[in-house]
């Protein structure tokens, strides 16, 4: 399979689904809107009546970024952990919304009914997709011990080195090295999903098996259209930046116009979502 | 007798100084050969030190410093105190460092080998040898001259905390016995401590350093001598008056650059040697620039800068933990190969090590017992002349729109601490390094920072000049500052030094309250009758009435720290109101009746009180600033959203 037609597809796909795209916003602003909250307590009560902040309007002021920082301590601390708790729910409701941009992408004739399809993958597969999770344990632990290897042997090799480049460069070689392994295993992940959906079976565990040595079986191929897929992020990333720099936010409405800019790129990470999911499955099922 | 020998011997030495031209007493002389074997990482040592008694009694025995042996076990007082950890560097355990005393004598006189013997005078512990005494056979008399020979062998750490090796690149400070300083009739020689520098007399020193042929070297002092010796080494000799303490450093990877220095006023002639190592190049200009200006910087504020040479030494790569310290006529910066520009960590190491020149070279500061007055007054300084070169906002970052000034990084460091440890005590007694830290380099900073604030920029360059030129190359106590800054001033300073040099507490004063309440029409029980604005008219007119607002501003003070407050009250006609309040009691509340309601109030608006731990609360608007709290939310919030979907990836 040509992976310039499935990247393609992967594409056209996603763009024929506003309303999946819109349900995976909404569900990533459902999440957040709950921090916005926390955040805007927080700023209010220590920010709100500071004539630091008229400011702040004109310029970013570190005195008063650093005072919140340290005069909010706890309430910060407080922040953070909510950031996280809505981080690993968000972890759960996103096994049930890949279940439903499968059976989506899968069961095309029912596009009509789009809420009742995405709902019932979702369900269909969440059992599986949870134990999918689980078990892909037996790939973290692996790729973390081969990480922890390769860090042990590079770290040795500059232990006493004054050779500070090559120490360099292995800080950069040992990053890349993590977000290499990082996104091979979601890769692996996305086919053994696909596996399940397109065979419906609840053979997880041989699934994640056969995502494996899918992927390994083609490797250039399935790297090649995931990195792909991932330019295509980092180029709606870097307009998203550009404009959002060309204006100050010191108005209500450019306040508004950033936030409207922001979200809409966040609706481009779901249309990116279901973008993956769409190629990936074109080129495992081959058609 | 006694009495009338001791003005005439200290005059002896007072004439000796101007007759040959010193600027310091000299109390020590050392004339050092050392040899470095780079294969045990050690140093071979001769050293004959000439001591004269300048006390008002006879001393019959002699304490030296042995810094090299904190470095021997787990059990020294400074690794106890450190945990084996400085600055984020570990001890090898596989590379201890230590100094033996292979022999100790008079010259021509008798052999003190066998006097030796480990003292502990700060903290008793006996695995402790960093502070040995000998007792002499006979008493040195006031004013008095010995002079003693030392065989000594030094090994050294892999480094980790100022002194000692990584690879071949070699830093030697702390590293020959060095006899304490007898100070207000006792001695005054502390062991080595974690969150401690040094102390010293000032003297003559001339050391002959004899290292590998292919290794550059660099020194205290002025270079006098270059020879090639036949067993493939190299000796160079350095001289150096006026100081107290002599490092040097070798590693064949250095790259040396000469540079002669000169300003015209005052009048400064010196030559910049910059040993920069091969990985750091590309920093050698940024090094050279920071180093000029801070020999203009401190020369035009403080003194011009009195010796021939300054020494910068850039650590080799995986040598950090020797970088950042400094030594008379020699200091030693940092950087990395990748360092960006904006990140101008090397220049303000540059200025920072270099100003300990004047603070704790020039000016010889007691680091054991206050070292506020080494690294508070070098770090206001550093802060003056980073400001000054890198820019009030930009001095410390100005990288990808984040910038930050070196003195909002001090306040930093200060804001979020403890109360636990006041500016002035013992560098031992601190409850933490970061205690100590903060307290003697930044809050002591921003206590000077306060001080030139409240008595004005020319006040205290007058103070800092007058300070420098009073106490340069001797032993300056906090009292002596004090009595500078009040005599200059013409103030009685008391209130504040005692606060803010001695007690733990903070500086904070806030907006606590302010509102505006419309004074209403009359409507009650006045003077036993009922007054009502029944009829609808009354109401009209009360409508048509201008407003009047009775206007209230609380100010409070929410830290310990006593300081006169001024407040700057704005209203919605523009008229700015300034009040004054000596600051005493908790709190004050400032009443205005006007026809306009208050905008916003605060409390030391130029921003004085650098000390203060909140800016946040030193003022307070009516009507809050909800689109800036609203935006910072929708930013947080959208940065979370992005974690979500990598999550959901």
């Amino acid at each position: 399979m040509n992976i310039m037609t499935c990247y393609a597809h992967g594409l056209r796909e996603a763009m024929r689904r506003p309303k999946m795209i819109m349900l995976l916003w909404l569900a990533n602003i459902a999440f957040a809107a709950a921090a916005y909250f926390g955040f805007s307590c927080a700023f209010g009560a220590a920010l709100g009546n500071s004539g630091m902040t008229v400011e702040m309007l004109a310029k970013t002021d570190m005195n008063a970024v650093i005072e919140f920082l340290t005069n909010s301590g706890g309430r910060l601390d407080d922040l953070i952990t909510m950031a996280l708790l809505v981080m690993v729910f968000y972890a759960f409701v996103s096994i049930f919304l890949n279940g439903g941009i499968l059976h989506s992408l899968i069961e095309q004739e029912d596009r009509k009914r789009f809420g009742q399809t995405f709902f019932a993958g979702g369900g269909r597969y969440y059992g599986r997709f949870f134990r999918l999770t689980v078990y892909s344990i037996i790939l973290w632990a692996p790729a973390l011990i081969g990480y922890f290897l390769v860090h042990a042997v590079l770290r040795a090799l500059t232990k006493n080195s004054t050779n500070e480049q090559l120490t360099f460069y292995f800080s950069i070689f040992r990053i890349a090295l993590a977000l290499f392994l990082i996104f091979l295993i979601k890769m692996i992940m996305d086919y053994a999903r696909i596996r399940i959906a397109t065979q419906d079976t609840n053979k997880v565990f041989v699934s994640l098996l056969g995502a494996v040595k899918f992927v390994f079986a083609r490797f250039g191929g399935t790297l090649l259209l995931y990195y792909l897929l991932g330019l295509t992020g980092w180029a709606a990333f870097l307009v998203f930046r550009l404009i959002n720099g060309t204006f100050s936010k010191n108005l209500t409405v450019t306040v508004l116009l950033g936030f409207v800019l922001a979200q809409l790129f966040i609706a481009s990470r779901g249309w990116l979502k279901i973008a993956y999911q769409a190629a990936e499955l074109r080129y495992f099922t081959g058609r | 007798m006694k009495k009338a020998v001791i003005p005439f011997a200290a005059g002896i030495l007072l004439l000796n100084a101007f007759l040959f031209g010193a600027l310091s007493r000299h109390v020590v002389s050392y004339d050092i050969k050392a040899r470095l074997v780079p294969e045990t990482k050690s140093v071979e040592g001769h050293e004959v030190l000439s001591w004269t008694n300048d006390s008002e009694a006879a001393v019959s025995e002699l304490q030296f410093h042995l810094y090299m042996n904190a470095f021997k076990n787990n059990r020294t007082t400074f690794i106890k105190e450190s945990g084996g950890t400085s600055r984020g560097y570990k001890i090898d355990k596989k590379n201890w460092g230590y100094i033996n005393i292979n022999k100790i004598a008079v010259q021509e006189g008798a052999d003190l080998t066998g006097t030796m013997a480990y003292i502990q005078p700060d903290d008793q512990n006996p695995d402790d040898q960093t502070v040995m005494k000998v007792t002499l056979p006979a008493p040195v008399e006031p004013q008095q001259k010995i002079t003693l020979v030392i065989d000594f062998t030094t090994k050294l750490p892999k480094v980790f905390a100022r002194s000692g090796f990584f690879g071949n690149f070699f830093m030697i400070g702390q590293w020959f016995p060095k006899i304490g300083v007898l100070w207000n009739g006792d001695w005054n020689c502390h062991q080595y401590h974690a969150y401690s520098e040094f102390f010293a007399d000032y003297g003559a020193y001339r050391a002959e350093l004899t290292v590998p042929e292919n290794f550059i070297v660099g020194a205290t002092g002025k270079r006098t001598g270059e020879t090639k010796n036949a067993d493939g080494t190299k000796t160079y000799v350095h001289v150096q008056e006026d100081v107290h303490d002599f490092a040097w450093t070798a590693c064949p990877e250095f790259v040396e650059f000469r540079e002669k220095y000169t300003l015209d006023n005052p009048r400064v002639e010196t030559e910049m040697i910059l040993l920069v190592h091969r990985s750091h190049l590309k920093s050698k200009e940024r090094y050279a620039q920071a180093l000029r200006n801070g020999l203009e910087f401190y020369s035009r504020n403080y003194g011009p800068y009195p010796y021939e040479t300054i020494t910068l030494v850039d650590p080799a790569p995986g040598g950090m933990g020797a970088g950042g310290m400094e030594y008379p006529t020699l200091f030693t910066a940092g950087t990395t190969s990748w360092m960006p520009l904006g990140i101008r960590m090397p220049e303000m190491v540059t200025i920072h090590e270099f100003g300990h020149g004047y603070w704790y070279g020039i000016v010889g500061s007691n680091e054991f017992e206050e070292a506020w007055l080494d690294e508070g007054i070098n770090s206001y300084s550093e802060v003056k002349a980073m400001n000054k070169y890198y820019g009030d906002d930009t001095s410390m970052l100005d990288i990808c729109g984040v910038r930050m000034g070196d003195l909002v990084s001090q306040r930093l460091r200060v804001i979020g601490s403890g109360r636990f440890d006041p500016i002035v005590k013992r560098s031992w007694d601190y409850i933490s390094g970061s205690s100590y830290s903060l307290n003697v380099y930044a809050k002591a900073a921003l206590m000077m920072l306060t001080l030139e604030r409240w008595l004005g920029e020319d006040v205290m360059s007058r103070i800092m000049k007058t300070y420098y030129e009073r106490w340069k190359f001797r032993h300056p106590a906090t009292k002596d500052f004090v009595q500078v800054a009040e005599e200059v001033s013409g103030q009685e300073l008391g209130w504040f030094f005692s606060q803010v040099l001695y007690s733990p507490d903070r500086l904070d004063y806030a907006i606590s309250d302010l509102r505006a309440e419309e004074i209403n029409e009359p409507d009650g029980i006045f003077e036993g009758k009922t007054v009502e604005p029944k009829d609808s008219q009354a109401k009209r007119d009360a409508a048509i009435k201008p407003k009047t607002y009775r206007n209230t501003v609380v100010v409070a003070r929410l830290g310990e720290w006593i300081f006169p407050q001024e407040i700057l009250i704005v209203f919605g006609d523009g008229q700015k109101v300034r009040e004054t309040w000596d600051g005493r009691d908790r709190w004050k509340r400032f009443v205005f009746t006007k026809p306009v309601k208050v905008v916003s109030a605060e409390v030391d608006p130029e921003h004085k009180l650098v000390l203060d731990v909140n800016y946040l609360n030193n003022s307070r608007i009516l009507e809050p600033q909800k689109l800036v709290v609203a935006r910072a939310a929708l930013g947080f919030m959208h940065w979370l959203q992005g974690l979500l979907s990598l999550v959901s990836l």
